[in-house]
């Protein structure tokens, strides 16, 4: 949580461009991450990410703090532009049904750029997950988030989220164990 | 194969290393606050002005309406306890009876002084010259 955060938002509110810098600085990287993670590519990421920070821009009169970070705010628009984005894009390929194979081989364009086999191995894991599971493990294991500032984020109850997670790693499990098999078979 | 917090954290690392590039955070903040921020519209300035008033009043009302059963239950407590109608039926029931004493009491009283006020009318209708002016302070009711 970025500090005097309530003040600083109080004051983006009144339209204080330097404070929403702060806020846009502050908070950038983590949501870039969370929707880079559930999309293909650098360029989608960057378009949603900006999309998502335009809407807070835009509407940030209806934000009311209710104790959690601001981020949980932020991420309430990026899962629903996610969601928006694969509604309309309707020709694009989602990673929900690119092929596995694709994404855990060396062969994506995304892995050339970024030059990172393990971030595809982590998309094709992903890959098999619902969105609740994916923006779990997103949030907790990459961001590392407490279960509080998820269940805001995803606007369930902490109870739900543990829940979701714990499924959400038994099926990792499940995925993770098929790929290392017929290695060491 | 048993997968930890530590494990998953190892496994998700190269996420953490993913970050917007500088360029497009320029652009992308540059582009955001040419924007004009939207302003709330007058009919959803009264609607957000009147939730937030329902909300304090039934928060107050429930509130209210804790109390009342609180107190209603504490001072019915009483009956609850063991033995608790008992003593409070004996309380009427002795009330009730030192009332009708003090009624009775009262009649005798009355019933007294009337019989007293009688004699002294019977007395003064013999010595009375005339007997009407007599009966008329009895009818006139003086006497009752």
């Amino acid at each position: 949580m970025l500090e005097g955060e309530l003040r600083i938002i109080e004051e983006a509110k009144q339209g204080n461009t330097g404070s929403f810098g702060l806020l846009y600085n502050h908070y950038v990287p983590p949501i870039y991450r969370f929707i880079y993670m559930k999309v293909n590519g650098r360029e989608e990421s960057e378009d949603l990410t900006h999309e998502v920070f335009l809407a807070a821009w835009q509407n940030l009169y209806r934000y009311k703090s209710q104790g959690f970070p601001f981020s949980s705010w932020l991420y309430q628009i990026a899962r629903n532009r996610v969601i928006d984005f694969y509604r309309v894009q309707k020709n694009y390929a989602n990673i929900e049904t690119v092929d596995a194979e694709f994404v855990s081989v060396s062969h994506g364009l995304e892995e050339r750029i970024d030059g990172d086999l393990n971030l595809q191995k982590i998309k094709g894991a992903l890959k098999a997950l619902s969105h609740d599971q994916q923006d779990v493990l997103i949030m907790k294991f990459i961001e590392d988030l407490s279960h509080a500032e998820i269940a805001a984020a995803l606007k369930k109850s902490e109870g739900a989220v543990r829940l979701i997670q714990h499924r959400a790693i038994q099926a990792l499990k499940r995925i993770v164990t098929q790929e290392t098999e017929p290695e060491t078979a | 194969m048993d997968i930890h917090d530590e494990q998953l954290k190892n496994f998700f690392r190269p996420g953490r290393n993913i970050h917007p590039s500088e360029s497009f955070r320029e652009q992308s903040l540059g582009l955001i606050l040419s924007r004009t921020q939207k302003q709330p519209s007058f009919p959803e300035t009264i609607r957000r002005e009147f939730l937030e008033n329902m909300k304090f009043s039934l928060a107050l009302g429930l509130a209210a309406v804790f109390v009342f059963i609180a107190l209603g239950s504490l001072s019915n407590w009483g009956g609850v306890m063991p033995g608790g109608a008992t003593r409070a039926n004996n309380e009427l029931l002795s009330e009730a009876a030192s009332l009708e004493f003090q009624i009775e009491l009262g009649k005798a009283e009355y019933f007294t002084q009337s019989a007293d006020e009688i004699a002294l009318m019977v007395e003064s209708l013999k010595n009375s010259e005339t007997n009407n002016e007599a009966l008329n302070i009895i009818l006139e009711g003086r006497v009752f």
